[in-house]
């Protein structure tokens, strides 16, 4: 024991057992938490996964609206367009009494196979 | 055994996520968290406050410890510059009464104790700060002059002669303020 040792006692926190104790298991714990915690970049990646997601989804919409918008309905189409059977097509004229066109006929009536 | 284990070996094992690695470092250093603080601040309640926040700090940081060996002195300037931050704030947020002078000095311990305790502060408060650190870790904490030459980066000479003029300034400042008592007493 050093006899030139100054008493610091009544400064000393850890006098008080019990509060001491508890406070040491807090710092500890505050301490656990801290390096249970994600690394910093880890975290922003968590943090901004979401947006990045949401904002990926928007520009993958926006590249596929003007294909979406200029593709041709399937009720605009042809007869011929479609490559229908020339019966299923003739049968169907017959059903609509309609008279199908020239530039319809011909193709379906396979014209375009005829040797030139 | 952690008791037995090294600085090194405890930060390695906190670094994997050990929670009794943590504990062990936090008893192992805590009371020389709250010696450095409390030379920084001079206020018991506050210097307590101030070693806790840094040390979630130090723990939150690590990593960044490049000698886990030297980890009592890494620590310490954590708790150093927290205390210096924690001073500001205070400045800023304005005057307050003396701290040996304050309602906190009661806030734990027995009531006699705040008397002694006002007077070791304002005795501490006349020292240059590392004098304050030297012999609060010397005579509170109870480490060697080896311990405090490698933690403060001073040669155990300059150590030695720290806690001699700290100790000798102390008693002077004491004894001045018994010796004033005395002529009051009844």
């Amino acid at each position: 024991m050093d006899p030139d040792r100054i008493d610091f006692s009544p400064l000393d926190p850890s006098r008080d057992r019990a509060a001491w104790e508890r406070m040491v298991r807090a710092v500890a714990a505050r301490g656990s938490a801290a390096r249970r915690r994600p690394s910093p970049v880890l975290a922003q990646v968590v943090a901004w996964w979401r947006p990045t997601i949401a904002l990926a989804a928007m520009a993958a919409l926006l590249a596929w609206a003007p294909a979406l918008l200029h593709a041709p309905r399937p009720a605009e189409r042809s007869v011929s367009e479609t490559g229908a059977d020339p019966v299923v097509s003739t049968t169907w004229w017959a059903l609509e009494g309609k008279a199908p066109a020239a530039a319809e006929f011909v193709p379906t009536m396979g014209a375009e196979d005829a040797p030139r | 055994m952690a008791r037995g284990e090294s600085n090194g070996e405890l930060v390695a094992r906190a670094r994997a996520g050990d929670p009794g690695a943590c504990e062990f470092l936090v008893r192992r250093h805590l009371r020389a968290g709250y010696a450095v603080a409390l030379s920084v601040v001079r206020d018991p309640i506050e210097a307590e406050d101030v070693a806790q926040d840094a040390f979630a700090l130090a723990f939150e940081r690590l990593d960044d410890c490049r000698e886990p060996e030297r980890f009592a002195g890494w620590l310490l300037q954590i708790v150093r510059n927290q205390a210096f931050t924690a001073l500001e704030r205070k400045r800023v947020r304005g005057p307050t009464l003396d701290p040996a002078a304050g309602p906190e000095l009661g806030a734990w311990g027995p009531a006699e104790h705040v008397h002694l305790r006002a007077r070791l502060l304002s005795a501490l408060a006349t020292l240059p700060a590392v004098q304050r650190e030297v012999v609060l870790l010397h005579d509170l904490e109870g480490w060697t002059h080896p311990e405090i030459a490698n933690a403060l980066e001073l040669s155990e000479l300059m150590s030695r002669q720290h806690l001699f003029h700290a100790r000798k300034a102390l008693r002077s400042f004491l004894g001045a303020g018994a010796r004033l008592e005395d002529t009051r007493g009844p």
